[in-house]
């Protein structure tokens, strides 16, 4: 069954065949969404919150590009929103979300104090990449986190791939600035 | 180790986080449940109403009792029928 067929069994009623799009794509979404929140939970309440808006706006879907450009759009724009709207406690958060999981990890082949200094250091990668600016970072999270080509990315960002490739030049260069000094000391 | 394969760990450690199983079953669960939102004025003023109706219930049954006038019953009691204690208290009849 193709997914237009889907999308207009969905418009005709037949809401029970949205779990297939759900089901396909939830993946996806979920991995966009821990690309900018860097949590299980947040990010699973993002995937959530973007299906909802996805099924509820169903029938503006045009069809002029692909399902998932838009459903990336929406996870996108749903994510940036999310940390907009949390922007407070977003530093306390990512703090307790790493030494959370430095308690609870098991040691494997690490000492306490690689351990320790891997939690600074993820701590570090994540200020990084959540200073950002909004255009590189979503380029970025689409590139590394779901593996987009430049091209799929533009799209996304109804861009050119020539600015893709800038914003993801920036990104990088942007992120070796502020990791370099970080990186220096080990 | 360079910046980039820093990078690369800690993405490569984010993207092997799985989301629970059951993520669609909660998705299609919050799709499916029809929500049943009743607006803010009809909401404001059944509050305000109920808050009125216990106010009004409170008044008509203060307002509903009435003392029932009892009979005057008189004690009449002679002191000379009480024992006389002091017969207990004086050491001398011991």
């Amino acid at each position: 069954m193709s997914e237009q067929q889907i999308i207009q069994d969905i418009l005709n009623g037949n809401n029970s065949k949205f779990e297939l799009l759900v089901l396909k794509y939830q993946t996806m979404v979920f991995r966009t969404a821990l690309g900018f929140v860097h949590s299980k939970e947040d990010a699973e309440d993002l995937t959530q919150e973007v299906f909802i808006r996805a099924y509820q706006s169903i029938a503006s879907f045009q069809g002029n590009s692909e399902f998932s450009t838009w459903l990336y759009r929406i996870a996108v724009n749903t994510s940036i929103n999310h940390l907009n709207r949390n922007k407070r406690r977003a530093f306390f958060q990512i703090a307790g979300d790493l030494l959370q999981n430095l308690f609870n990890k098991e040691s494997g082949d690490k000492n306490p104090h690689q351990e320790l200094e891997q939690t600074e250091m993820d701590v570090a990668i994540r200020k990084a990449i959540d200073s950002l600016p909004e255009n590189q970072r979503t380029a970025f999270v689409l590139s590394k986190y779901d593996d987009l080509t430049q091209k799929e990315i533009a799209a996304i960002m109804q861009s050119t791939e020539g600015s893709v490739e800038q914003l993801l030049q920036r990104a990088k260069t942007n992120l070796q600035k502020m990791l370099s000094p970080l990186v220096g000391k080990k | 180790m360079k910046t980039d394969d820093y990078l690369t760990e800690f993405i490569d450690r984010e993207k092997q986080i799985d989301h629970n199983p059951y993520l669609v079953t909660r998705i299609m669960d919050k799709i499916e449940t029809p929500k049943h939102k009743i607006p803010g004025v009809i909401r404001y003023t059944a509050v305000a109403a109920s808050i009125s109706l216990v106010v009004m219930m409170g008044i008509v049954i203060g307002d509903s009792y009435a003392s029932v006038p009892q009979p005057y019953a008189g004690v009449n009691i002679n002191d000379s029928g009480i024992e006389n204690f002091a017969l207990y208290n004086s050491e001398g009849n011991e």
